[in-house]
């Protein structure tokens, strides 16, 4: 297909734009993060520690960061475990009525959050369960559970049952086939899933917020709150440490995609 | 006679299709999905459910007038219309811009098209937060692009831009740009390669090839992604309330402020009930689309 020098340049232009505008603010806070100043200026006097000392040091934020791991980590483990076993039980039984169970499954991603949050202030007073960790950790659940059901789903459509079939009719019972054959042939798809269910909990605000009571905040919910009061360069700090965690976890998503699809050729050949 | 072989063949091999599958047995898949299930029908569809009582408590006349009132009102009228304003302005730039980004990587060699899907990627991993944070520290008045202007001497002071729908729009179209790129990529991803290597020996250049083949061949692709942008965006809380401030509150900063802070839960309830009535219609619509489009596409 013949093309253009020019054409090239205009599409590689386009797609420098796209990302400059998709991550170029997000790099801005990295450099704000180690600003001396009080209050957020530009360009920012350069170079210090102190904001992540605060961070480090101030009591709020540990406690908001040890409430959203505490949360996410209940949240992560809940999801990975009713998700994954879902996405097993309609991937390989023969389960009349699977399209309802797929589209329950995928409905919280499209939900506004506002209704889940109303919707569960509601359902939580009743239940006298604001203000809980158990309770929040459950909402996350329903919030991470979608990932890790849509992200188990896809890896076991692409690895093959009969080396599970195959299991089976070598005598191994149903229990030992799936610990042994087909949670390792997916795991890391599960970890996957699991990452995704985490990271959708320690970003959630709108639920956490209705949710919370009196406990103190998530992690994300005080850098929420922080925002409408005064923007001071600490949350530059925090949003640095996060995009740090999200760096780390895309690539180790990336890693694991890499290592699932080497399972899949590998149980093909 | 030959009809029915035909059916027959097509029964065995529906049954092999569905064995081919199968590891466990019925029972054992039904308690696999049943804590699924549950926790979806308590946590997720109870909130609903919750959201309904809290409307019809009041026997179904006090209801209708829960509903008439929050339909009456003014500033539920505007902010509903703000909302669908936005909405539709971040899914036409979003879906513009995604088409013609989604378009320039399929055009692109494979390591190009890599980089260029890792830099999509990275914001899907990054807190919805901290972009908006990013946002206020670019726009806010002693910002970069206020800094910027001032050194470059075409403002003399600066400008309050944040709290206003611009400002708004650009970090929701930068949050739902993924959503339009990712879908579309897809779509062109699917394309049956012969049919451009086809166009163009046929003497059509690359904007021709494009407009009558690529176009509307992907289609249907980009329809399913218009949708759901505006379905995502209907609902959208963090961003106009860091950006937007109350001049610019969406729906669902209206619904939190009723509820939260003049605990009026009955009429948050009733405008959640809506804001959940008009999603699931549009998804409807959404899945339409995308069925006329596996269509097309066999």
């Amino acid at each position: 297909m013949g093309e253009t020098a020019n054409i090239r340049r205009i599409r590689y232009l386009l797609i420098a734009l796209v990302a400059l505008y998709l991550i170029g603010p997000t790099l801005v806070v990295i450099w704000l993060s180690f600003s001396t100043d009080e209050v957020l200026r530009f360009p920012p006097h350069l170079f210090s520690w102190r904001w992540y000392e605060v961070f480090l040091f101030d009591e709020r934020w540990n406690e908001a960061v040890r409430r959203s791991l505490l949360v996410g980590s209940l949240a992560t483990f809940l999801a990975t475990i009713i998700g994954s076993v879902a996405a097993f039980g309609t991937a390989r039984t023969r389960l009349p009525g699977k399209q309802i169970v797929e589209i329950f499954a995928i409905a919280p991603l499209v939900v506004p959050p506002i209704i889940l949050a109303t919707g569960g202030y509601s359902l939580f007073a009743k239940l006298d369960m604001i203000g809980s960790n158990i309770g929040l950790a459950i909402m996350h659940t329903v919030l991470g559970v979608p990932y890790v059901y849509l992200i188990v789903s896809s890896a076991l459509a692409r690895t093959d049952p009969s080396i599970e079939l195959a299991a089976l009719s070598l005598g191994a019972n149903r229990w030992r086939t799936i610990r042994d054959v087909s949670i390792p042939a997916n795991l890391p798809a599960i970890i996957t899933g699991a990452l995704f269910a985490f990271l959708i909990s320690f970003d959630e605000v709108v639920v956490t917020v209705f949710l919370s009571g009196s406990l103190a905040p998530t992690l994300p919910v005080r850098v929420f709150s922080s925002l409408s009061l005064a923007v001071s360069p600490v949350v530059a700090a925090v949003s640095t440490v996060q995009i740090i965690i999200a760096i780390v976890l895309m690539c180790l998503v990336g890693f694991l995609q890499r290592w699932q699809r080497r399972w899949a050729e590998a149980v093909a050949h | 006679m030959r009809s029915s072989f035909n059916a027959k063949a097509k029964r065995g091999s529906a049954v092999a299709e569905v064995d081919r599958g199968v590891v466990l047995s019925q029972p054992i898949g039904f308690a696999s999905v049943s804590p699924l299930l549950l926790l979806l029908g308590i946590f997720f569809f109870g909130p609903m459910v919750a959201l309904t009582f809290a409307i019809f408590a009041g026997g179904l006349q006090g209801s209708s007038g829960l509903f008439t009132e929050v339909l009456t009102n003014d500033l539920f009228q505007t902010v509903a219309f703000r909302t669908i304003r936005i909405s539709l302005f971040v899914t036409i730039i979003s879906v513009v811009v995604g088409y013609a980004m989604a378009y320039a990587m399929w055009r692109s060699p494979p390591s190009m098209r890599s980089i260029a899907l890792a830099l999509i990627m990275f914001p899907l991993f990054t807190s919805i937060v901290v972009r908006t944070y990013a946002w206020t520290a670019m726009f806010s008045r002693n910002g970069m692009i206020n800094t910027l202007l001032l050194k470059a001497g075409l403002i003399d002071k600066s400008l309050s831009m944040l709290y206003t729908e611009p400002v708004v729009l650009i970090g929701m179209v930068q949050v739902m740009l993924p959503f339009a790129i990712l879908p579309i990529y897809t779509t062109l991803l699917g394309l049956d390669l012969d049919l451009l290597r086809a166009s163009a020996i046929c003497g059509a250049r690359e904007r021709q090839t494009f407009a009558k083949v690529v176009l509307p061949l992907t289609k249907h692709g980009a329809g399913v992604a218009s949708v759901l942008v505006f379905v995502i965006s209907l609902g959208f809380f963090i961003t106009p309330a860091i950006l937007g401030g109350p001049q610019s509150a969406m729906i669902s900063n209206m619904i939190s402020t009723e509820v939260t802070t003049f605990y009026n839960l009955e009429g948050g309830a009733v405008m959640s009930v809506l804001l959940l009535i008009v999603t699931l219609c549009l998804l409807f619509v959404a899945g339409k689309i995308g069925s006329i489009a596996a269509h097309y596409r066999k």
